[in-house]
């Protein structure tokens, strides 16, 4: 289901209608914040709008509660069923999935966007690795991969300040968004992410174009905590 | 209306029963007033059914109508208001009509909160651009698809969406200011739902 989609089911009529979309409009907007946000701030207006219409009457209207529209023909994509069929892995974060799986781009647009992350990272996870007695990312070496058999022991705040978040990533109180609410309160507020927020803060999820410049480095920074190779790190308190 | 085209006018009647309560909500919450929306929707009618030789069955009928009323509505409005000021629902000439929103408790506090909504309401799609609240008319109180909203309105889809969205955030924003001006005073309708 996509945004365009959800648009449509929750200015439709009331929501949630009781139908078995409800679950994948649910499941959208847990996933995508802009359509969330959206959601939210029209919420007010959406309910004035259906106190003020009678429910009977509405029902009479053709096309208002009866079609489905465009998501009658295209099959229903489930984000949380996709995410929920994927191998195995920490999920550090907050309700919102990772980074959803890119449509192809060039090859020399995946190469740029590499490029920007380790420069970013660069800039910002030098001081933390010098702590930390890893390998600099300021020499040019990348992190060594753990031995599969070995966990990487690492406090949770070092872990998040190694991570290439651009600014853009904490400017997000999660107060303000219930639904983001972090999952794992203890381990998650040790780790000071209070304003952190994810990369469908600033794109959507369920989008098929390829983000530009910024939001491709705010995508490419999410799987510091989004990624497999985070099972292989302990946390230390 | 295939079949109308091809004589069998008596039909007709059957489109004006269907269409003929949406047409009203919407023509009543665009002009302001109850009696003057009866004359525009007639006046839609009267002109479906003259011109429904001229219509092209590939197109939507649906669409077909609402442009046709939106015009009306159009004509209707700049032609009273040269003559005669009007009044935003909720004010004298309405005290009288039963409310337009929903009475859902069926008590006499029921039926004074669905009126204060739907008066609510009007006073902000009032405070809209007229394009965005034709476009949140023809979505809420006619049940358009956002299609049929850019067709009958004569504009992208895009746009068509787009002022639907810009217009409930609007409202949105206004609902809230006014909410924080008034200390509560004013009751939220979500507040409603809670109490």
């Amino acid at each position: 289901m996509n945004c365009d989609q959800v648009f449509d089911i929750l200015t439709r009529g009331p929501f949630p209608t009781g139908t078995s979309c409800d679950e994948h409009v649910e499941a959208h907007l847990n996933a995508c914040a802009e359509c969330h946000r959206l959601a939210e701030a029209l919420r007010p207006a959406l309910e004035l709008f259906q106190e003020a219409v009678d429910l009977e009457e509405s029902r009479d209207l053709p096309g208002y509660f009866c079609a489905t529209g465009p998501e009658r023909h295209s099959p229903v994509l489930s984000y949380a069923a996709e995410y929920e069929t994927r191998p195995a892995r920490r999920r550090l974060a907050v309700q919102l999935p990772q980074v959803r799986p890119r449509v192809p781009v060039a090859a020399w647009r995946t190469a740029a966007m590499i490029a920007i992350g380790v420069t970013v990272g660069l800039l910002l996870s030098g001081g933390a690795a010098d702590r930390l007695g890893l390998p600099s990312l300021k020499t040019g070496a990348a992190l060594p991969p753990p031995p599969a058999d070995e966990k990487v022991a690492i406090s949770r705040a070092d872990w998040m300040q190694l991570a290439t978040l651009p600014a853009a990533c904490y400017g997000h109180k999660p107060d303000h968004a219930p639904r983001y609410r972090l999952r794992d309160d203890q381990l998650l507020a040790s780790a000071k992410l209070e304003n952190l927020n994810c990369c469908s803060g600033c794109h959507n999820a369920a989008s098929d174009s390829v983000p530009s410049g910024a939001t491709r480095l705010v995508a490419q920074s999410c799987r510091h905590c989004h990624h497999e190779s985070l099972d292989r790190v302990s946390f230390t308190n | 209306m295939a079949r109308i085209q091809r004589g069998e006018t008596e039909l007709f009647s059957e489109l004006v029963a269907r269409y003929e309560p949406a047409l009203r909500r919407v023509a009543r919450s665009r002009l302001g007033r109850t009696d003057w929306a009866e004359d525009v929707v007639q006046e839609t009618f009267l002109s479906a059914f003259k011109s429904r030789a001229t219509f092209d069955p590939q197109y939507s009928f649906r669409t077909w109508l609402w442009t046709i009323l939106l015009r009306h509505c159009h004509a209707h409005y700049h032609r009273r208001q040269r003559s005669v000021p009007i009044e935003p629902l909720g004010s004298e000439a309405e005290r009288d009509l039963p409310a337009q929103g929903k009475p859902s408790s069926g008590t006499p506090l029921g039926h004074l909160l669905a009126k204060e909504r739907a008066e609510q309401l009007e006073l902000l799609l009032a405070q809209l651009s007229l394009a965005q609240a034709d476009a949140l008319r023809l979505r809420f109180f006619g049940g358009l698809k956002f299609h049929e909203i850019a067709d009958a309105m004569q504009c992208s889809l895009n746009t068509a969406k787009n002022r639907v969205r810009t217009g409930l955030e609007r409202m949105a924003q206004l609902l809230e200011s006014s909410h924080a001006q008034t200390g509560g005073c004013l009751p939220h309708a979500s507040e409603s739902n809670q109490s």
